[in-house]
């Protein structure tokens, strides 16, 4: 079977921040942004946009102590919390800065797309995010590329969510 | 057991020592005034003496972020600064959204106590348990916009998030705000004048703490299901389309929009500042507060001409209104630059809205000249003395420093019969919404607890208007189909009643109230699927009639509050334009209000207070209200049994 991608939809982010709070709160029970795998940018004049792992897995080989690896059923990279020594280094080598050290448990987290069924994607009010088939991905990044990355804006209002 | 919901602690900040104390919340308060603004009201009440000025040292700023805030709740975006007001001089809440709420609960705090004074102006960085207070330097003095850039780049933190005041809260502003994450903003009753009185310029938090869950299982089928009952509320569309600016259109086609400083309820060139015209030549995107599925602020820009405005939040409706049908302007942009300006200078958008058109109407009526206003003549749809007059008044220049003190002082000052003109109640300007054209508007200015308001509690006027109930069927609001928006009877005086307990109900929690509309009990955020989400994270069984019991011991308590200061029913008397004067032209030509006194006694009765707008011992007591009841006697209130 095809690996289903995450992936964002630029120009209709409203910064709303739920991703980051449903993160949290399948991962840990409670709610705290900074805990989580999906970071949203707001950053004037326009934008708004989740910056999500693309699961490119150069943090597998900065790891010293092998506890990050990638899971062939979902595709997702993987940490295994007991074996992380807190280092840092997958901090130093992930480009996006979604891999962040948890502020609470000083441990390495990052996304691991909920085990095939991301959360934030059934929670996204405004379906800004996507878990489909690579082909599809690869046209929402498309996207992403033409609007430089960031988030431009929608001169209409954002309608009713459309099926991709 | 784990209390979720709730950071913990309440953080107090003296000044003047630049002591700081960690006092941790206790349950049963936190229960019983529902945290948040309510239990900071229940603060205020016991620490503030009587009488004090609210801009001298003595006063007491409290910001606060409801249980709700910073979880997933709709709205929970939200929080609120509570003192005594430097408009009013009585009970002030004041609201915004954004994220500045939640970022306090997750540095572990639920209110933020802002005592005594600063001797120089300084600003507050909060870092988890870490609090400074740091000087202000360059940042005071600049618009809101730059100050948070300066500030951002002293601490280091990007990810911080301000709340802040700009020069007209410096400056004493008696209607300044505080404004938070760029564009939202804590905008009535003056409360960045209290911020600016105190010599903090911004209060800078950054947070990494968790806000704990009682009950996960729980908690997470209550958000599925607040997540479905707004995505298929009807409301849904008209605040992720047109947000706040639709009700334009639908005020001025129920003659219920103020107009030329109220005198008709009805705009001929509406259609000029309508929704439509925003979206299709100003309107960049929409952006959200945190955790909100609706995203009403709309974002806009004017790229060239007279009035060009950088890309910013808003105008929302009531700027619209107050500054543009209210002083007959029909020039979109103009209204956007005024708007603008109060954003990074830090004022209310309604108050000021009013003042202008204040000043115009004694200008016009020549009790001010040409000397007062500096050669400058303030006349109906000028566009220059919309934009003029909002510069001077936030950097209180010539007549600005005069407007800047609001609409009771400015009268005073100016004698003869101005205060006649003045469309306020207890001190606070009247808002977007025709009391003439909607009854119980009327009724929820008069006795609104921080003054003629036309949001806090509810939504008083949807009703007989709009036809909702908001599934307030349950707490005794009445059967809205065969209401009529201008009927004056005792059923108006229960929809007051009933919209103001069950409203404090959010309010105190600390969510938006845009969730909370919705056609009936189906769809919308209500006050069941608060209480059921409320018992998930707290970990209490806590079911709505509680909540909304709760609500009214809180609006019971502003009161007290009020009262205390000499509140009284003379004080709860509206305008008197409203009451002897007809409305000209449009759907409501020829109405006024004619029944007030007695739709005030009708209410009085249904909130158990006495005839003078005092609440009795019973009531006092049935909400479990004793300690504030002997409080009230020991000051010098007579309460009757």
């Amino acid at each position: 079977m095809v690996q289903k991608i995450l992936a964002v939809h630029p120009n209709r982010c409203t910064g709303c921040e739920k991703c980051e709070l449903w993160c949290s709160f399948v991962k840990n029970s409670s709610f705290n942004p900074s805990r989580a795998r999906i970071h949203v940018v707001r950053s004037e004049p326009y934008a708004d946009i989740p910056i999500i792992c693309i699961q490119c897995g150069l943090c597998i080989d900065a790891c010293p102590v092998n506890a990050i690896s990638r899971n062939m059923k979902t595709n997702a990279v993987v940490v295994h919390e007991e074996e992380c020594t807190s280092c840092g280094n997958c901090v130093t080598a992930c480009p996006y800065g979604i891999l962040t050290l948890d502020p609470v448990t000083k441990k390495a987290v990052k996304c691991d797309l909920c085990d095939g069924d991301p959360e934030c994607v059934k929670h996204c009010p405004k379906k800004v995010l996507f878990y489909v088939e690579p082909n599809k991905a690869a046209y929402l990044r498309r996207l992403v590329e033409y609007g430089g990355g960031i988030s431009i804006g929608r001169k209409e209002p954002i309608g009713p969510p459309e099926k991709l | 057991m784990v209390l979720g919901g709730f950071a913990g602690d309440i953080l107090r900040i003296n000044l003047k020592n630049r002591r700081t104390s960690k006092e941790p919340l206790k349950e049963d308060q936190a229960r019983k005034y529902l945290g948040g603004s309510g239990l900071a009201t229940k603060i205020l009440f016991d620490e503030l003496k009587l009488g004090i000025d609210p801009l001298g040292p003595e006063n007491k700023l409290i910001l606060t972020a409801g249980v709700m805030a910073g979880t997933l709740c709709e709205g929970g975006g939200s929080w609120q600064a509570v003192t005594k007001s430097p408009l009013t001089g009585i009970w002030a809440g004041s609201r915004s959204g954004g994220f500045f709420g939640p970022e306090m609960k997750y540095a572990g705090y639920d209110m933020i106590i802002l005592e005594e004074k600063a001797e120089q102006p300084s600003y507050l960085w909060i870092r988890n348990d870490q609090v400074e207070i740091k000087d202000a330097g360059d940042a005071w003095g600049k618009p809101v916009p730059e100050a948070e850039a300066i500030i951002k780049e002293d601490i280091g933190e990007y990810e911080a998030r301000l709340a802040l005041i700009g020069p007209a809260g410096e400056k004493l502003v008696r209607f300044a705000a505080i404004v938070n994450d760029g564009c939202r903003v804590a905008g009535r009753c003056g409360v960045g004048a209290i911020m600016g009185s105190k010599n903090v310029k911004a209060v800078a938090v950054r947070g990494t703490k968790d806000v704990k869950v009682n009950d996960p299982d729980a908690c997470k089928k209550a958000l599925v299901d607040m997540e479905n009952a707004v995505q298929s509320n009807p409301m849904y569309k008209l605040y992720a389309y047109d947000g706040t600016p639709a009700y334009t259109g639908s005020l001025a086609s129920f003659g219920a929009l103020p107009t030329w400083h109220d005198r008709s309820g009805y705009f001929d060139k509406w259609e000029n500042v309508s929704v439509d015209t925003l979206r299709r030549n100003y309107l960049v995107k929409t952006r959200a507060c945190q955790a909100c599925s609706y995203a009403c602020e709309r974002y806009t820009e004017i790229k060239s001409g007279l009035y060009r405005t950088p890309p910013h939040g808003g105008p929302e409706y009531e700027t619209i209104d107050l500054m543009g049908p209210f002083l007959k302007i029909d020039n979109l942009e103009a209204i956007q630059r005024a708007s603008y300006v109060c954003n990074t200078y830090g004022m209310d958008t309604i108050s000021t809205g009013y003042m202008i058109a204040f000043a115009i109407e004694c200008f016009e009526k020549g009790l001010i000249t040409l000397k007062e206003t500096e050669g400058m003549k303030l006349t109906w749809g000028n566009p220059e003395t919309l934009v003029n007059l909002t510069e001077k008044i936030a950097t209180r220049q010539g007549i600005g420093d005069l407007l800047a003190e609001g609409v009771v002082r400015f009268a005073e000052k100016i004698g003869k019969s101005a205060i006649d003109l003045a469309l306020h109640v207890k001190g606070l300007e009247m808002p977007g919404h025709s009391p003439r054209a909607l009854k119980e508007m009327a009724l929820q200015y008069g006795t609104c607890n921080r003054g003629a308001c036309h949001i806090r509690y509810y939504w008083v006027g949807s009703p007989s208007m709009f036809k909702q109930t908001h599934g307030l069927e349950a707490y005794g609001l009445p059967d809205p189909t065969n209401i009529n928006p201008l009927d004056e009877t005792k059923e108006k005086s229960r929809i007051v009643v009933v919209n103001q307990n069950c409203g404090n109900v959010h309010e105190a929690l600390g969510t938006c109230l845009f969730h909370t509309s919705s056609p009936n009990a189906e769809t919308g955020i209500t006050i069941k699927r608060f209480a059921v989400l409320l018992s998930a994270l707290t970990g209490w069984r806590i079911d709505d009639l509680e909540l909304v019991k709760a609500g009214e011991r809180l609006f019971n308590l502003e009161r007290a509050f009020n009262v205390r200061e000499g509140i009284r029913r003379r004080d709860d008397i509206i305008a008197k334009r409203w009451r002897t004067e007809k409305l000209i032209g449009g759907p409501t030509d020829g109405i006024r209000v004619e029944n007030y006194e007695q739709m005030l006694s009708w209410y009085y009765e249904l909130r158990g207070w006495d005839e003078n707008g005092v609440p009795r011992k019973s009531k006092l007591m049935e909400l479990g209200l004793d300690d504030v009841m002997s409080r009230l006697e020991t000051s010098g209130t007579t309460l009757m049994d």
